[in-house]
């Protein structure tokens, strides 16, 4: 915001790292993500799970328990500050805030034992300076606008006398309730069936237009991700595989994986009889950070330079960001960059 | 009946063509009571979870089953394998009806009817071996004669699934979902079955692990003529299987067709609503569609409702139906023309 000339963006991660000591020993779960949000932007996070994106999500608002996880370095900024140097009191402040969070699952994220009024007032009341009589009304005004019928005769209801579609509405609306400028949606969609899916997806994305605010969309669904959002990062075992704008990472895929992923999911416009290509193997254990590409073991177009390095996460000649060091048009391998004997 | 137009998909069986079904389902109902009172309990309700649903199936095909959860699906095929007793109804498989079967008759047909479930986690005894849960099936019905013969038809069924034979003693956490829904797939095989219904098999699983399990299912059909109910709520996977789809809704069919047909011709507009509701991988696609979002949300199936089920939410009801047809009269699963395999549910199907 300082500077004129460009906009700081909303959040920026620089090399994060987070790992978890278990029982089975050290788990590398997120080993040096960067990416930005820009203001009102919508930003993909894709992935299969285990991947890191929910972890790397979860860091941004300090959520990980600590122990067993651990940052272990790397930066998060909202806005220019470091959420990782804030005090519990002072992410407090910003966690709910400005920065809201909705989970995949709003049965377990909705107290069962407590009227939605309570929990909807309550988060506004901690962050703003209302009166419980506005902080109710206000929370009426959030409900109607997630499209809850009935919105003041339902405000005391308890959760479960809510459906699953309607309660993922009550955990947006609790979201939405304290005005975030980022909103960070983790599989939101996910338990509900396509209909109610349709509903949410059409909700989230009016009040990101209305509000302006910037939206990070956390899922394995690349169809979801499609008709959502503007820019998406591809995750594979802790790290961004690729980072591209949506149009041009469907249409013209860079990173082995990303093109795996597309060629296994059937679509409901595919030709009668397409094959499915299943990407053969498992996503490795992350014992270790990893030293070489972690993809590589399943990579069909992998050669012996993936095996003994780290690709980096790098700009192509025309600005889109991939680690491969092999170089793909239409998603079919043109050249390895460098020598070397690929696919 | 007209074949669907294959370039040997899903597999090559020419589905619709072949002669005489293999299992008949009339006008199932099953119905579950709902009781109050501690001592004197009397039933007060009754959740119609599958109220008059009739289908058939043919020798190596696929019959796809969608809806949203609540909508019948997965009880219907507990309901078919008398896993639930059906409260009303007829399940004619090989002669038989399969409602009026008991103890050991059951117990023989069982032998042709195999389910997979959705959960590869808790379908699976976690103290039990690869073997043992195997062999279960091969045991019950006294199908290996020696211990030697049990390995050997263990080993074959893992390999026919694409697992390791040497994983034989391995229990279930040693294994990733994947792996662990084709244990679930061997088990289902061991008996050699006609017909398996698959209950979301690759719903928990992985997107690139999903296409494995789904090849696999494509593969075995193929190899082995096996007849598939493949129940899922993931429309793009059950259209990639399917050679018919049936369209529940509230434990009815409201629509049944041609897996092309369904597609492309969708005459019900609680599947228009369904189908429109999936999301395509594909961002200029998915900006320019126009989306039917449905309205209100399913109505309770303890309810008992004159008229048709979707009427409440019905976006096509409010436009056509002056008379309060929908509301006063079921409308019955009808073909949409003479002799055609394409049935609908709806008095205006024929209207857009």
């Amino acid at each position: 915001m300082s500077d004129p000339a460009k906009p700081l963006p909303v959040l920026e991660l620089d090399d994060l790292r987070v790992r978890f000591k278990t029982d089975g020993g050290m788990v590398h779960a997120v080993n040096g993500v960067s990416f930005r949000v820009d203001e009102g932007e919508a930003l993909g996070v894709v992935g299969e799970s285990g991947c890191g994106k929910s972890v790397t999500n979860m860091t941004v608002l300090r959520l990980i328990p600590t122990p067993p996880g651990e940052v272990s370095s790397g930066t998060i900024k909202y806005r220019g500050t470091d959420l990782l140097k804030l005090s519990a009191k002072e992410i407090r402040k910003v966690r709910g805030g400005k920065i809201a969070m909705i989970f995949q699952d709003p049965m377990t994220c909705l107290n069962p034992f407590l009227r939605i009024s309570k929990q909807l007032t309550e988060a506004i009341l901690l962050h703003s300076d209302m009166t419980p009589d506005e902080a109710r009304e206000r929370a009426i005004q959030e409900l109607e606008r997630v499209g809850i019928p009935d919105a003041a005769g339902r405000v005391d209801s308890y959760p479960h006398e809510f459906s699953g579609g309607m309660r993922q509405r009550v955990m947006i609306a609790m979201a939405l309730c304290t005005d975030p400028d980022l909103l960070i949606a983790d599989e939101p969609t996910t338990a509900l069936d396509v209909t109610i899916q349709a509903q949410i997806l059409d909700v989230l994305r009016r009040l990101q237009a209305e509000k302006g605010m910037s939206l990070v969309l956390v899922t394995h669904d690349l169809a979801v991700v499609a008709g959502m959002c503007t820019r998406v990062v591809v995750m594979y075992a802790g790290r961004i595989v690729e980072e591209a704008p949506v149009d041009d990472l469907f249409a013209d895929p860079r990173h082995p994986y990303t093109i795996a992923l597309l060629g296994s999911v059937p679509r409901l416009d595919d030709p009668v009889g397409r094959h499915l290509t299943p990407i053969e193997g498992l996503p490795p254990k992350l014992a270790e950070e990893p030293t070489s590409c972690a993809f590589a073991p399943r990579c069909t177009y992998a050669f012996d330079r993936c095996r003994a390095e780290l690709p980096k996460l790098e700009p192509d000649p025309d600005g889109r960001l991939r680690a491969c060091f092999v170089t793909f048009k239409d998603g079919v391998p043109v050249e390895p960059v460098d020598a070397g004997g690929a696919a | 009946m007209t074949a669907p137009n294959g370039h040997g998909s899903p597999s090559s069986t020419p589905a619709s063509q072949a002669g005489d079904p293999l299992l008949e389902v009339m006008d199932l109902h099953m119905h579950f009571p709902v009781h109050e009172g501690i001592v004197f309990q009397r039933e007060v309700s009754r959740v119609r979870a599958v109220n008059g649903v009739s289908f058939d199936l043919r020798p190596g095909e696929t019959l796809g089953l969608v809806g949203e959860s609540g909508c019948g699906k997965s009880t219907t095929a507990r309901a078919v394998l008398q896993l639930h007793r059906p409260t009303a109804g007829r399940v004619i498989f090989g002669n038989q009806d399969l409602c009026q079967l008991q103890g050991p008759e059951l117990r023989a047909v069982r032998r042709d009817l195999q389910m997979i479930f959705q959960d590869p986690y808790a379908s699976l005894d976690p103290r039990w071996t690869v073997a043992s849960i195997i062999a279960e099936p091969l045991r019950n019905y006294g199908l290996a004669k020696s211990g030697h013969e049990l390995r050997e038809q263990i080993s074959e069924l893992m390999l026919t699934v694409g697992l390791n034979p040497s994983f034989i003693g391995r229990y279930p956490h040693e294994f990733s979902g994947g792996q662990r829904q084709r244990i679930g797939v061997a088990r289902a095989l061991a008996l050699e079955p006609k017909v398996i219904f698959c209950d979301e098999p690759v719903s928990a699983l992985d997107v690139s692990v999903q296409a494995q399990i789904v090849n696999l299912l494509q593969e075995l059909q193929s190899r082995l003529g096996l007849a598939y109910v493949f129940i899922a709520h993931d429309i793009a996977v059950v259209r990639h299987l399917s050679h018919r789809v049936a369209v529940m809704y509230l434990g009815r069919i409201v629509e049944i067709a041609d897996r092309d047909a369904i597609y492309s011709e969708t005459r019900h507009p609680y599947s228009k609503a369904l189908l429109g509701a999936v999301p395509i991988p594909d961002p200029p696609l998915e900006r320019a569609r126009e989306r039917v979002l449905l309205e209100g949300s399913l109505p309770s199936p303890k309810d008992e409702r004159q008229g048709c089920d979707f009427a409440s939410r019905c976006p096509l009801r409010k436009r056509v139906d002056s008379d309060d047809r929908c509301r006063s009269e079921r409308p019955k699963l009808l073909p949409i023309a003479k002799d055609s395999s394409h049935k609908v549910a709806c008095h205006y199907h024929d209207q857009d």
